[in-house]
């Protein structure tokens, strides 16, 4: 599911953070730390792409004695479309730029 | 198994991480869980503030939203009551104010806590949409009361003609009297109270909704 509309500078951080290790899992705060983002931001983005399935989450498996196991995520397939997406349009309009400004005439003084 | 002492992170995630709404108890878990993979004292400090703020966060936007929104729908009932009886008189608008909003108050805790199934936000909305509305009611009292005394001569909320002179701020006084609070909270706090309880069984019913996955492959 699309998140409907383009998604904030930090919520792409969070995809292209999960999508640089594929398929390997990564610990919330290991992705705070990556990004040098706060707790209060990175979670909140974790919940809402999850709630979108475009992250997937689980529970770590081996949980070292005396304290519990930790929460994982990783890029679904889905989440990995997105981002496919995202490039895509960043790239027509990367181009689209380019084409306009080489349009332009080469002499900027047009006005006047 | 050596677990380490509680300390002051810890407390603070756990309190609000506590009666998170059921769809979002087991990122409250996986925060926790974050917290206990920290060691370091400040950096613990930090990442607790932080979560605890994310977690309060939640569910602002629909507490706010019912909390207001049963304020003007009390603001809405009682101008309705004042305006039908102003034309010809009546018992004045108290018969209508304590029960209707009594009734939304426990309507709109009821659905905030079977939705989330969490009793704590069904409580936190119930309170804030009772203060709204006490605000919302004061508000329309202290207006609509000028014109009823000005009009019929006699106070909005029961009317009752004055034993002597008044003026204008006789009539916004007259509602801040404890007949006033008590007859309105003797009503509004057991609704708020009631709808929490019932939304918690009829809530507590439901499948849970949590869309955290299998154990890691």
């Amino acid at each position: 599911m699309a998140l409907g509309r383009r998604p904030s500078p930090q919520t792409t951080a969070v995809i292209l953070a999960l999508a640089k290790q594929d398929s390997s899992w990564r610990h919330g705060y290991d992705l705070c730390q990556t990004l040098d983002l706060k707790a209060g931001t990175v979670y909140p983005i974790l919940i809402r792409l999850a709630e979108r399935g475009l992250v997937e989450t689980a529970w770590e498996q081996a949980a070292p004695l005396g304290r519990p196991p930790r929460h994982l995520y990783r890029l679904s397939p889905a989440g990995a479309d997105y981002l496919a997406g995202l490039d895509a349009e960043a790239g027509s309009a990367h181009h689209a730029t380019s084409r306009a400004r080489s349009a332009r005439p080469a002499t900027g003084a047009a006005a006047g | 198994m050596s677990r380490r002492p509680q300390d002051g992170a810890e407390r603070l995630l756990d309190l609000a991480t506590a009666g998170l709404p059921a769809h979002r108890r087991a990122w409250g878990a996986a925060m926790r869980a974050e917290l206990a993979a920290i060691d370091d004292p400040a950096v613990r400090r930090r990442f607790a503030r932080s979560a605890a703020r994310a977690a309060f966060g939640r569910g602002l936007g629909l507490r706010l939203g019912l909390g207001l929104g049963t304020g003007g729908l009390v603001a809405a009932v009682t101008v309705t009551a004042s305006r039908l009886q102003l034309p010809h008189g009546g018992p004045g608008v108290l018969p209508v104010t304590v029960p209707v909003p009594g009734f939304l108050l426990l309507l709109v805790t009821l659905l905030a806590t079977g939705k989330t199934r969490s009793l704590r936000f069904g409580l936190e909305t119930g309170i804030l949409a009772l203060a709204a509305g006490l605000a919302a009611l004061w508000t329309v009292l202290a207006i609509e009361g000028q014109v009823w005394m000005d009009r019929l001569g006699v106070f909005i909320l029961d009317a009752d003609p004055p034993r002597g002179a008044v003026d204008r701020s006789d009539v916004i006084l007259d509602l801040f009297t404890t007949g006033m609070w008590v007859g309105h909270l003797v009503l509004w706090v057991p609704a708020v109270l009631v709808g929490a309880t019932l939304g918690a069984l009829v809530g507590g019913q439901q499948a849970p909704t949590d869309v955290q996955g299998s154990p890691a492959q």
